[in-house]
């Protein structure tokens, strides 16, 4: 599981997560997740290349993202494939975090 | 008599494991050191005068000389004396907290001069090299022998270093190890007369330890105030007023042929950094008489005793973890109930296969007070004690259900309790339902996968919407939703190891596969059933590692009292009466 950000217009930083979210890739990018989540104003996770959501990984996804919501901030999940959609949507996350399929949706929802 | 290689190892319950080179013979031990024992242990349980060491034509025997209540060797009472071997347990008065343990080489003068060939071909040294030089080895080898004993580890590295200090004359040794960020930290120190050092307290020059990290070999600064600018300099260095260093980098030996093949430089390159040796001295030139060899050989025995370290560390932990995940086992294996019974209105049958990790899977059955039979399914995220400590606790929330507690309040309290306690850092699936007689199903379902639903041959999601989990966000809500079931409507309940088990190839089996396998066993026995779908996932993974709890559930509801018709209010009464 590997992690890089990208720095867009608006004051957004994209999270390209890239692999497993299983246990293993949970705990490979949760440091880091905490640490954006500390410092982030708005946050697009691009899910697009996350292959496997598992329940440890749901986790890695939901803490840090609450964190920033906390902070007044905004999240929004960008493009997971349908494993990793139907996970988010059975355990509600959806209704947390909203799911976009369009760059420029998500991009205008974390304005 | 200083290299008879033979030890004494103290091993009493109640005191720290010593051992005891035995330098003189006879070898005395006792309380107390008037009657001029070599071992004199404060302890009253041993007589004054306790035993003998003594050498004999055959080797070393021990003697009784006089200990209260005798002495066992190997368990069995001695008559006056004993030939000892290796690893012979001595007892004294016939307490096992109270024990030594004779330690030797079998052939100590072969195993030395093998061990000192071994060490000459190491270094590259002629034969003939002078006697004083092997005598030095030969404290190497001391060192060695000490890898075997029971030691613990600061132990063997500080007689390591001491070693390295008798070798070199040098003022201080100590062994640095590579920190996580991979700088070299001092981990043992060590003064002469086998002075124990402050670690923190070191402040080894940091120039000289690159330089030998850098040139991947041994570095000796013979007086540093006349060795180049960059060493002056050195804050440490000068601070300390030291005048030689020498530092022996330390490098994993590569056993590896087709490195060789390609050179020693290559070779060199592949092989790990395991930490240093630094030796310093207040005196000007103090190593500089050091003979190359000497350093090369100090080099090999202390990288191949802390390579020894490493596997060990490393074994200890696979231990420490395999602990756990064995009371994580137990645990788990005692919450899953064993052997469900039926009830008047439901067949039950589960089935919990844990994966080596051990996951966080749990279901149970359990009848309520007003007819109604409970059960459930639960998946806790993650693996191994953390996960069957939650489940422990979850058993017991769930447990307050049995006297008709609000199961929708009892989740929205788990969630709220588990949220607040960040440190729990666990949440949970769950889906848990409550069956009456009459066939009414009510269910409440917490981010868990919707059991299946066999009606007549035909196989349904119970529900399609999401659900929180219990204990990943705070404003969670949760509702219990009804259905009425039918005579012979069977359901599955599963958890994610079902559906996320996966086949060589990292394919899914899929909600698709368990529908199509369960539809296959229309009619069948619910252990036909179980077996079945089992099956079906076992031929799909294949040799695949299962990686997640498999757990099944499968409930069937029948009408009570068999064959025979009654309405609900009657069959409710019936229930209760049992």
């Amino acid at each position: 599981m590997t992690l890089s950000t990208e720095s867009l217009d608006g004051d957004i930083t994209r999270v390209l997560l890239d692999g497993r979210l299983d246990i293993e890739g949970a705990a490979q990018i949760d440091l880091r997740m905490n640490v954006l989540a500390g410092s982030a104003r708005a946050l697009l996770i691009d899910l697009s290349r996350v292959s496997f959501l598992g329940s440890m990984g749901l986790r890695s996804l939901i803490v840090p993202a609450q964190a920033v919501r906390r902070r007044g901030g905004k999240v929004a999940l960008f493009s997971p494939v349908p494993m990793v959609e139907q996970v988010l949507k059975a355990s509600n996350m959806d209704q947390v975090l909203p799911i976009f399929h369009e760059l420029d949706a998500a991009i205008a929802a974390l304005q | 008599m200083a290299d008879l290689h033979a030890y004494i190892e103290v091993a009493f319950s109640d005191r720290p494991r010593q051992v005891i080179p035995i330098s003189v013979l006879p070898f005395l031990i006792g309380r107390g050191s008037e009657n001029g024992n070599h071992l004199a242990l404060d302890d009253l349980r041993v007589s004054r005068r306790c035993m003998a060491i003594c050498a004999v034509p055959e080797g070393l025997r021990l003697e009784d000389r006089g200990q209260a209540g005798g002495i066992l060797v190997n368990r069995s009472q001695i008559t006056g004396a004993t030939i000892l071997s290796d690893g012979d347990r001595i007892c004294l008065g016939g307490d096992e907290g109270c024990q030594f343990v004779f330690r030797s080489a079998s052939h100590p003068m072969r195993r030395r001069d093998d061990g000192i060939a071994v060490l000459k071909s190491m270094s590259g040294a002629r034969p003939g090299d002078s006697h004083h030089e092997l005598n030095r080895l030969s404290v190497l080898l001391e060192a060695t022998s000490l890898l075997h004993s029971q030691l613990p580890l600061d132990s063997i590295f500080a007689t390591m270093l001491d070693h390295a200090i008798s070798l070199t004359r040098a003022d201080r040794a100590m062994l640095l190890e590579p920190d996580g960020a991979g700088t070299l930290q001092v981990k043992v120190a060590r003064g002469r007369e086998q002075k124990s050092l402050e670690p923190e307290a070191m402040n080894p020059s940091r120039t000289v330890l690159g330089q030998a990290i850098e040139q991947r070999s041994a570095v000796i600064n013979e007086d540093i105030l006349l060795a180049d600018s960059n060493v002056q300099t050195a804050h440490s260095v000068v601070l300390q007023f030291l005048r030689s260093a020498a530092v022996i980098p330390l490098y994993n030996v590569m056993h590896d042929e087709s490195a060789e093949g390609r050179g020693a430089g290559h070779a060199q390159e592949k092989s790990e950094l395991l930490g240093a040796v630094y030796l310093d001295s207040k005196r000007a030139s103090a190593f500089s008489t050091l003979d190359r060899q000497i350093l090369d050989a100090l080099a090999a025995q202390a990288a191949s005793i802390l390579a020894n370290a490493r596997l060990m560390q490393r074994e200890r932990e696979r231990q420490r973890l395999e602990q756990e995940l064995s009371i994580a086992r137990q645990i788990q294996q005692a919450l899953v109930p064993q052997g469900l019974q039926d009830y008047p209105h439901l067949a039950i049958t589960g089935s919990h296969r844990p994966c080596n990790e051990v996951g966080g899977d749990y279901f149970d059955v359990f009848p309520l007070p007003d007819g109604r039979t409970a059960f459930l399914i639960a998946d806790i995220a993650g693996k191994g004690l953390g996960a069957a400590l939650l489940t422990t606790m979850l058993q017991g929330a769930l447990s307050v259900l049995t006297f008709g507690a609000d199961p929708v309040k009892l989740f929205e309290y788990l969630n709220r309790f588990l949220c607040d306690r960040a440190d729990v850092d666990r949440y949970a699936t769950m889906f848990f339902g409550l069956v009456s007689p009459d066939g009414m199903l009510e269910f409440v379902r917490a981010g868990h996968p919707s059991p299946l639903l066999m009606r007549r041959g035909q196989v349904s999601e119970l529900y399609q919407e999401g659900s929180f989990p219990i204990g990943l966000i705070d404003e969670a809500s949760y509702e219990a939703s009804r259905i009425q079931l039918e005579p012979e409507d069977t359901l599955l309940l599963f958890t994610d190891g079902v559906t996320e088990a996966e086949d060589k190839n990292r394919n899914l089996f899929e909600v698709e596969r368990l529908i199509d396998a369960f539809a296959q066993h229309y009619g069948c026995s619910l252990d036909v059933l179980k077996a079945g779908i089992l099956n079906t996932v076992e031929k799909f993974t294949e040799d695949a590692e299962q990686s997640d709890d498999i757990t099944l559930l499968a409930v069937r509801y029948r009408k009570p009292g068999s064959a025979t018709i009654v309405t609900g209010e009657n069959s409710v009464s019936k229930a209760q009466s049992l």
